[in-house]
């Protein structure tokens, strides 16, 4: 508690209403971002490599996976969100990774998160394409994201909700 | 001996109550009000103490929350000077020519995305960053909105690098300075943290030092308490002593007053005895005298000297019974009446007395009646005289106390006893003025008269009763009384029947026997069983069992008249004989168990 008060009171606090000014109007972000220069919609946004084979998947390639929506308490940003999701399973069978073999999901900025792809599986892992139905902004964790259900026991587990994920690979084992 | 019993019952009853001083040095132990108060404190310690110390427990993970809590915001805050970094560095690159503009746009975004998380103190991350912060962020838009796509053509990017160079700078240094304040703001939570740790183990080495004072004084109390009682204790146990050793010195001198007492008694009985057969010779001589004069009187008219010895002679008579019953009473008491027992038919026992008391009833108009019972056997095992003497007094009673005109009744049955000795039973009934229930149980006690005989001014001594239940006694029998007030009353007499030696060894030995026979005809052959069969029926004869003698001696008969039949036929046969046998050895044992 005195730690969240002494951060209020930081000489240095900075509400987002008071960033408003230099905010692009079109953004939900209220910390901007949100022009980006257009891709084809062919372009790969998202690959899956187990060793040499590699799975590539443009927006629209993802849109034509059968896909389901899933309501969830947003853990970052705090907010009610539904997501256009598919089981990350589908992709990991696609590429023949079997739950014994860790992979690394690497993001656009090159955060990557590590586990078994058994555990993965095993805590109901999605890859989400869509928010409300639209696209997701690369500001608010798109294009394409890992998110997990209420029910499962990763919820709350911060670290694995990778966003703007471009790769998932499966790691060389020593 | 009564007496004596009494007088030493008496004397003990004036010792010390043993038993109830000894209940109130049972050790007991209770706490005082202090001890009550002390432990009362020291419970209300422990459970602070016990609070105190989760609540210690509760802090630290209290603390590590907290630690958590601001590693996730300094996580967060980490990300986003990386993500901050991240896009100084793509711009950077980008004005170089090195990245195209949509690689510092998708930069941009994920600074953006990190600067909009939710932190553990409900702010977003970008809240945490300077207005200087975003002025520049805003300035790097600008450029970079209207900056030509894809990589940044030579001509442009001159110009750009003399716009972004302050930028840059401006991005490095705010960046930087967020390290800063992170670290200082993490050790003030810190600091503040391990104050309340220490605060509260301050505390609750307090309650502990405290717990202990407490726990020290009331063990203390409690030793001083054991103390004070052991000393209490061992004075009662003094006291006790004393008693016991007083208590023990009265014991011994009731103990030596008892064998004075007995030796009293033992002169005294020496004395009746004496006094009794000094006064019985000139009574019994008086007596005679009396009859002489009487019957030399007879025919002479002095009707006033004829009354006058016949109260001479009925006194005289009255005098001569009680000398007797005492006398009697002192021998038994003594056992000095040399009981010779002896086989008797109690029927003419019964028949004498009758006989010798007709006289009696019949001036009352009385009747006396005999009945036996069938099959009945009537010798008894006793002394003559004496079993007379019981019999003479109960009849004599039972004319005494009933009204004239009425019956006196003698049955004799099979005792009722549960002895394992066959019992005779002589039942004395009369239709008299009957004892009153409250009295019955003292009527067998010396010198006891019924308060109704005594009002009605019937004579007696009150020995007579005492003398038939001691002469009972001897006989290893026993004496009971039923009586209805104004009704009658019965006295029933229960004595062992008389058994010879004979009888006796032959008694103990049938079940034996029938034992044999039947493990003999079980056990013998074909050929040999009409043998075995003819031996067992003279044995059992003997024995008294002769309704077995006579199945077995049937078997033999048809053995003899059917010798040719099957062996399974003569089998079958035997065995319904033995089951003949095996039921009269069952009745047998229950007979004698009885």
């Amino acid at each position: 508690m005195a730690f969240i008060v002494l951060f209020a009171l930081s000489p240095i606090t900075l509400n987002p209403s008071n960033a408003s000014g230099f905010m692009a109007a079109s953004s939900a972000n209220p910390y901007g971002g949100a022009a980006i220069d257009p891709l084809p919609a062919s372009a790969t946004i998202f690959t899956v490599t187990n060793g040499k084979k590699s799975v590539n998947y443009s927006k629209n390639s993802l849109l034509a996976i059968k896909s389901t929506i899933i309501t969830i308490q947003e853990p970052f940003v705090k907010k009610k969100q539904s997501f256009t999701v598919i089981p990350l399973d589908y992709f990991l069978g696609k590429s023949a990774i079997t739950s014994s073999m860790t992979i690394d999901t690497i993001a656009l900025n090159d955060y990557i998160y590590s586990n078994k792809a058994g555990n993965f599986s095993q805590a109901r892992a999605y890859i989400a394409i869509k928010r409300f139905g639209k696209d997701i902004p690369y500001n608010e964790g798109g294009p394409i994201r890992i998110v997990f259900d209420t029910s499962s026991s990763w919820f709350k587990y911060l670290d694995a909700w990778n966003w703007s994920l471009r790769t998932i690979k499966v790691k060389k084992t020593a | 001996m009564h007496g004596t019993g009494l007088f030493v019952l008496l004397r003990l009853r004036k010792l010390p109550n043993f038993r109830k001083r000894n209940s109130e040095l049972k050790v007991s132990f209770r706490l005082n009000a202090f001890q009550l108060i002390l432990l009362f404190a020291i419970i209300c310690t422990l459970v602070f103490l016990t609070v105190l110390t989760g609540d210690i427990s509760r802090g630290a993970s209290k603390d590590v929350n907290l630690f958590s809590s601001a590693e996730l915001a300094s996580t967060s805050l980490l990300f986003a000077q990386r993500e901050s970094l991240a896009y100084t560095t793509r711009f950077a690159q980008w004005v170089g020519g090195e990245v195209d503009r949509r690689d510092v746009q998708i930069a941009r975004a994920l600074l953006a995305q990190r600067l909009n998380v939710i932190t553990s103190s409900n702010l977003t991350s970008g809240a945490l960053f300077s207005q200087d912060y975003f002025k520049n962020l805003d300035e790097a838009d600008k450029i970079l909105a209207t900056a030509h796509p894809g990589i940044l053509p030579r001509s442009e990017a001159k110009t750009i690098e003399l716009q972004s160079k302050a930028f840059i700078d401006s991005m490095l240094i705010e960046t930087r300075k967020l390290v800063v304040v992170y670290q200082n703001n993490l050790d003030l939570v810190l600091a503040k943290a391990a104050v309340d740790r220490r605060h509260k183990a301050e505390q609750s080495l307090f309650v502990l030092l405290l717990f202990l004072a407490l726990a020290l004084i009331f063990f203390a109390s409690l030793i001083f308490t054991l103390v004070k009682q052991y000393r209490a204790n061992t004075k009662a146990n003094v006291e006790q002593l004393r008693l016991i050793t007083e208590a023990n010195m009265q014991l011994s001198q009731s103990r030596m007053v008892v064998d004075q007492l007995e030796i009293l008694d033992e002169r005294k009985n020496i004395f009746i005895t004496t006094v009794n057969h000094e006064l019985r010779t000139p009574l019994t001589s008086i007596v005679g005298y009396i009859e002489i004069l009487r019957s030399k009187l007879e025919g002479m008219a002095d009707a006033e000297l004829i009354k006058i010895i016949e109260v001479l002679e009925r006194n005289s008579n009255n005098l001569l019974n009680l000398v007797q019953d005492i006398l009697s009473l002192t021998n038994l008491e003594t056992g000095a009446s040399g009981l010779l027992k002896s086989e008797n038919d109690v029927i003419e026992i019964i028949n004498d007395a009758i006989l010798s008391l007709t006289p009696l009833a019949e001036a009352s108009h009385i009747s006396i009646t005999l009945s036996v019972e069938d099959g009945l056997q009537t010798a008894i095992h006793a002394n003559r005289n004496q079993f007379s003497e019981i019999i003479t007094n109960l009849l004599s009673n039972a004319i005494k106390f009933s009204k004239d005109g009425s019956s006196v009744r003698v049955h004799i049955d099979k005792g009722v006893t549960n002895k394992p000795t066959k019992m005779l039973r002589i039942s004395v009934s009369d239709q008299g003025i009957g004892i009153p229930e409250l009295e019955l149980e003292n009527v067998f006690s010396s010198f006891f008269r019924a308060s109704n005989a005594r009002k009605s001014g019937i004579s007696g001594t009150g020995l007579g009763l005492a003398i038939v239940s001691r002469i009972v006694e001897e006989h290893h029998g026993s004496i009971t009384v039923e009586s209805t007030l104004n009704v009658g009353t019965t006295f029933r007499v229960e004595v062992p029947i008389y058994v010879s030696e004979i009888d006796e060894y032959i008694d103990s030995h049938q079940i034996d026997v029938l034992v044999r026979a039947i493990v003999a005809i079980e056990t013998s052959t074909i050929s040999d069983l009409r043998n075995v069969c003819h031996e067992m029926i003279g044995v059992l004869g003997f024995y008294g069992l002769e309704s077995m003698g006579s199945e077995i001696s049937k078997f033999s008969t048809w053995l003899k008249a059917n010798e040719t039949t099957e062996e399974d036929q003569i089998f079958l046969r035997r065995d319904k004989l033995l089951e003949v046998l095996g039921s009269c050895l069952t009745q047998l044992r229950d007979t004698k168990e009885i």
